[in-house]
């Protein structure tokens, strides 16, 4: 009689695990609404997998346009001898393609003190070229830009130092050049980062490899400063660090 | 807190890009940065590069100044002299002389146009020049075997190679 009461337990005891555990184990983490035509979609914790999006299909041709500034270019400007004024345009093209124009005021005002030499000049810079976007979730906002610029610069420069003593044959020859005119035309490539910050608000930074092509001789030699690309030289580098809008 | 943590990565590699490119500075100025004219010595007869014999010596200096460029030089065969920074027109002094004690004194006479020359910022301010017209007075009543017979221009422009400029033509008889 004992072992008959013990098997009729235990057969309850499962009985009700076979009932109540399949509720439990469908019971959602938020109630679920009776009504069936306005499904919410489920919120599931942990890592959420969402599919990236990578044809521009559906996206229109044109998305948009940009606006920024360099940030960075201004506070060299005041703190050092080199820096300037550089805004950008920038068209969205199914946010994978980016032709853009940037437009700047560089300023160079420079006095060697080991060979008295003084440098000034202050013009304007043209750049016109195209950055790609290599993120793979191209809407998201943050953006991968590889780029290649054409650029070019029309300037006038001063050059002055003090007066060349002739120890041999004696006197002293003046050297003061005043609004020397001189060109330059360069290439650029660049990398850059760029993240979405606040609404339509992007802050990246670019680094610069630039090929100069052309620069104009003058009569005191080669410019020392070109505006929009730096020092003259055959290739330099450079950085920006701007603030972008979408408009 | 995602906004941020995207912000502060592009920050921190811009500002690291930005300090990197700005700390590369370099003097770009070339270690010989003294402007003078290059001359070398050739045999009349040859036409080849020939030395001033030991028994020889030569001495150049600028008319009514008391500067000697060149003193007593006897073996060489090239050397090498500064030009004036404004003038148009350079005259030296050649003052040949042997181991008896005789001289003789003849007379270059170059024409060129003088350039100010920019190289770097860190670099000294220098003068070019390109010379256009070179001409030698031998004085006819010397008696040495050696003295200057002809000069030609080998390279016109003066700067801070040290390439041949004047060819100085010399009879020893």
């Amino acid at each position: 009689m004992t072992i008959l009461k013990t098997f009729g337990y235990i057969c309850v005891t499962i009985s009700s695990w076979l009932i109540f555990t399949p509720t439990f184990a469908q019971q959602p983490l938020s109630p679920t609404p009776r009504s069936t035509q306005s499904v919410q979609p489920q919120k599931v914790k942990g890592i959420q997998y969402v599919a990236i999006r990578t044809s521009t299909d559906s996206i229109p041709f044109f998305s948009g346009f940009s606006i920024g500034v360099d940030v960075v270019a201004p506070i060299r400007a005041a703190v050092s001898s080199q820096g300037g004024y550089e805004g950008v345009l920038r068209a969205n093209l199914q946010h994978r393609w980016f032709p853009l124009v940037e437009l700047g005021y560089g300023v160079c005002d420079h006095k060697d003190y080991s060979s008295a030499l003084h440098f000034k000049t202050a013009a304007p810079y043209l750049r016109i070229g195209c950055d790609y976007n290599f993120n793979k979730d191209f809407l998201s906002g943050n953006r991968i830009l590889g780029g290649l610029r054409v650029a070019g610069s029309s300037f006038q420069y001063d050059l002055s130092g003090e007066p060349i003593q002739d120890l041999v044959w004696g006197g002293q020859t003046d050297y003061r050049f005043s609004k020397i005119s001189s060109s330059a035309i360069w290439a650029e490539l660049i990398f850059g980062l760029e993240a979405k910050i606040w609404k339509n608000f992007h802050l990246g930074w670019s680094v610069r490899y630039k090929l100069r092509l052309y620069h104009q001789q003058t009569i005191a030699g080669s410019p020392w400063h070109i505006p929009g690309y730096g020092k003259n030289d055959g290739h330099t580098f450079g950085a920006t660090f701007h603030l972008t809008l979408d408009i | 807190m995602s906004t941020i943590k995207q912000i502060v990565p592009s920050v921190f590699c811009g500002i690291s890009a930005l300090v990197l490119f700005a700390q590369c500075n370099s003097v770009d100025c070339p270690l010989d940065n003294t402007v003078v004219c290059s001359y070398g010595i050739y045999d009349r007869e040859t036409g080849k590069p020939m030395k001033i014999a030991e028994t020889d010596t030569l001495t150049i200096t600028i008319p009514n100044r008391d500067t000697i460029l060149l003193n007593r030089a006897n073996g060489i065969s090239s050397f090498t002299l500064p030009l004036s920074h404004q003038q148009k027109i350079d005259t030296l002094l050649f003052h040949f002389s042997n181991n008896r004690k005789e001289r003789s004194i003849d007379t270059l006479i170059y024409h060129k146009e003088n350039f100010s020359h920019f190289e770097n910022i860190s670099c000294p301010a220098s003068i070019f020049h390109s010379l256009t017209k070179v001409q030698c007075l031998p004085w006819k009543g010397s008696r040495l075997s050696l003295r200057m017979d002809s000069v030609a221009i080998s390279r016109s422009s003066v700067n801070y190679d040290d390439i041949e400029n004047i060819r100085l033509y010399l009879r020893h008889h």
